[in-house]
């Protein structure tokens, strides 16, 4: 699939957007639920804190504000006894003051005293009547304030002083003194035994009044609960519940604070996992693109393998067909080349005999040139039958190589050379070198043949040079054995090496060298035949050298030599 | 005339029968030469057609036959496997005269029952001398020991 630049290029923008989109907006998302529970914990934490301390203030401050009220009535009733009966006597006064300050222990003592200071009485809860001078000199300053109500309230080192102006049936005008103990008051009346909260009363004025457990250090004061308790003096004590720092600890527990953490890293987790899913995707349909190309690429190359196999098979049977049309033609032609040669050779031949009876029977009646034509009638007629000869060689140079038998080359090169020598006219003065040679196999006369070619054709360019010489070597290979003829002739022009084997080639104008130009090409046949090369060296003048390799006389493990036994060929 | 050797000579090529003749006659082989041109003219020539009793097989004092191979209508290799099969001519001695020598040739010839094979030659000098050689020495051979002369 293929796509223009730019439509490509806004492809790619939108599949990044989207490739980011997603695991940002996930990420986000996951971050906004997690701070939103951590702060809705949070806040459900300080709820319920305050729940609690609400219910418990709510509770308190009624028990309190009633029990103050229940003091108050108490002094309040003290002093309208006494205006209605009178102070009486002292023990009287005594007993019944005695009373109440053993039914309402959060007063500490009570005095009355008249107008101008006289005839004090007091009595403490703890029985003393001895008039402390500071209590007796504030009640009379307090009941010579004009228009003072008719309860005052002092502050005086934490206690909370009443005063009530009185007048007695004895027309005798005093005032009435109070003093309660805030703390007695309020205690007992807010729970000692909760560990959770801790309270704190403070006056208008700001002074602690009580104080019962700790409050934790670092609560915030959202946490806090106020309740304001009215007093009838018309001031108010304010109460705060706090968390005790054990309470703060356990609600403070930072497990909230892991989860948040926890539920942040999940986030950025899930959101990078978005991101890696989305890349995958992308990857997988690019994947799945270039599979189905490659795909459509195996389909093709299976078809192309398939067509291949078919041109193949097309190609193998018209080989077949051609080897079979080449064989064929061969045989053809070989049988053609053999029935030529052989069918020619009875005419020609006639001509070379009829000439001869011709000179013999009626030389004498011939003239000189008469004679010469019959000469050259035979000569040709020679040269005639000598290439058919030699082309009746070549057709059987590859024919019967079946039979492989080991081959003393040595001897049949020798026997190659005295064959070969007889026909050169000045043979006797040819020096033969001829050293050992290594076992071959083949068909011996057919390597004889090769042997008295070679030998014909070094004889043929030595003739006319001083010190003729003709040498075979061989040497020993792996599986294959070389056997060179070297001659001191005239050698030939080394570019034209590889076309002295073809038939009828010859270097040499016909003229000065006779022969058919077939030798070379019968020897490099037969030796092609046996499997082996034949090459030719010279280097132009100083002589040439006919190599030639033959398969080696093959030797088992023991290095005895494995007889080869001919095979019994029948020729039909 | 009747007691002397025969020779038969076997070519469908005028000129060899011409010029072995003259050879034969020239080396002085003692023996009468008789010629036939083709493989179906040997039978006929000596008599071996009939069995109806029409010829007479005329096989006395035959030394030797010299066949060639190449010939129309019965080829020199037939004429042979005929004669050999043949219990009259079995031991008459027959010498192959052909252009070819091929090994395979040479093998065929002897394995059907030849007694020679040679190869014909065209030397300028003495024109057939050696079927001359040949066909004296068949003739030596054939000689009884105790002869007429």
């Amino acid at each position: 699939m293929s796509l223009h630049a730019p439509q490509a290029a806004s492809m790619h923008r939108s599949k990044i957007r989207r490739r980011y989109f997603l695991p940002l907006l996930i990420a986000l998302l996951g971050i906004f639920a997690t701070t939103t529970a951590w702060v809705r914990a949070r806040d459900e934490r300080v709820r319920q804190m305050r729940a609690t301390f609400e219910l418990v203030a709510e509770t308190n401050r009624l028990s309190i504000s009633r029990r103050i009220q229940i003091y108050f009535n108490a002094i309040n009733n003290l002093a309208r006894y006494w205006q209605l009966f009178g102070l009486q006597g002292q023990d009287a006064w005594r007993f019944h003051t005695g009373m109440v300050l053993q039914s309402f222990v959060a007063i500490d003592r009570v005095a009355w005293v008249d107008r101008e200071g006289r005839s004090p009485r007091y009595l403490a809860q703890d029985s003393t009547e001895t008039l402390d001078p500071t209590f007796l000199e504030n009640a009379v300053q307090h009941q010579r304030s004009p228009g003072a109500p008719s309860v005052v309230e002092v502050q005086e080192g934490g206690e909370l002083q009443l005063y009530f102006q009185v007048r007695t049936p004895e027309d005798s005008v005093g005032v009435l003194v109070a003093e309660m103990n805030p703390a007695a008051v309020v205690a007992g009346r807010i729970p000692t035994d909760s560990p959770l909260l801790a309270a704190t009363v403070t006056s208008s004025d700001n002074r602690l009044i009580y104080q019962l457990g700790r409050p934790a250090a670092a609560s915030p004061s959202s946490i806090e609960m106020k309740s304001v308790i009215p007093l009838p003096t018309g001031s108010e004590w304010t109460i705060r519940y706090q968390p005790t720092q054990t309470y703060w600890e356990a609600m403070r527990s930072p497990w909230p604070n892991y989860f948040l953490i926890t539920g942040l890293m999940l986030s950025l987790a899930l959101g990078a996992l978005a991101f890696q899913f989305m890349r995958l995707r992308e990857y997988s349909s690019v994947l799945a693109q270039a599979n189905r190309a490659l795909d459509a690429q195996v389909r093709e190359l299976q078809a192309r393998d398939h067509e291949l196999s078919r041109v193949n098979q097309d190609l193998e049977s018209r080989v077949a067909r051609r080897t079979y049309e080449l064989e064929d033609t061969l045989r053809d032609l070989e049988t053609f080349s053999h029935s030529v040669s052989h069918d020619l050779r009875s005419p020609i031949g006639a001509v070379l005999n009829l000439v001869a009876i011709l000179e013999e029977d009626y030389g004498g009646r011939i003239d000189n040139e008469g004679m010469r034509l019959l000469g050259r009638i035979r000569n040709s007629a020679h040269s005639a039958v000598r290439l058919l000869n030699e082309l009746v060689q070549l057709t059987w140079a590859g024919s019967s190589t079946e039979e492989r038998k080991t081959i003393e080359m040595t001897a049949v090169a020798r026997a190659a050379f005295s064959d070969a020598v007889t026909s050169d006219t000045d043979g006797a003065k040819v020096h033969f070198e001829s050293a050992e040679l290594p076992r071959a196999l083949g068909d011996p006369a057919l390597i004889e043949r090769v042997f008295t070619n070679l030998f014909s054709n070094a004889l043929k360019y030595t003739r006319g040079q001083e010190n003729r010489t003709i040498a075979v070597q061989g040497r020993e290979g792996d599986g294959e054995n070389t056997y060179t003829v070297s001659d001191n002739g005239i050698g030939f022009d080394p570019e034209q090496a590889s076309r002295l084997f073809e038939p009828f080639r010859r270097l040499h104008s016909g003229g000065k060298y006779e022969g058919t130009g077939l030798g070379l090409a019968i020897a490099a046949k037969i030796v092609r035949r046996h499997g082996g090369r034949m090459w030719a060296e010279s280097d132009g003048s100083n002589g040439a050298a006919f190599s030639f390799t033959l398969p080696a006389e093959r030797s088992n493990g023991n290095g005895s030599v494995a007889s080869v036994v001919p095979q019994e060929e029948s020729l039909t | 005339m009747i007691d002397a050797p025969r020779i038969l000579l076997v070519d469908d090529d005028e000129n060899y029968l011409l010029v072995a003749q003259r050879a034969l006659r020239r080396a002085g082989v003692p023996a009468a030469i008789e010629t036939a041109r083709d493989g179906a003219e040997v039978f006929h020539h000596l008599g071996l057609n009939g069995d109806n009793g029409g010829e007479h097989p005329s096989l006395d004092h035959l030394a030797v036959i010299l066949l060639d191979l190449n010939m129309p209508v019965l080829d020199g290799w037939e004429v042979l496997r005929r004669l050999r099969a043949d219990r009259r001519t079995q031991r008459i001695p027959i010498v192959i005269i052909s252009t070819s020598d091929r090994p395979q040739d040479v093998q065929k010839s002897y394995e059907l029952g030849a007694n020679s094979f040679v190869v014909k030659r065209f030397e300028s000098k003495d024109p057939g001398g050696y079927l001359a050689e040949t066909a004296r020495y068949w003739v030596e051979l054939n000689r009884p020991p105790h002869g007429g002369e």
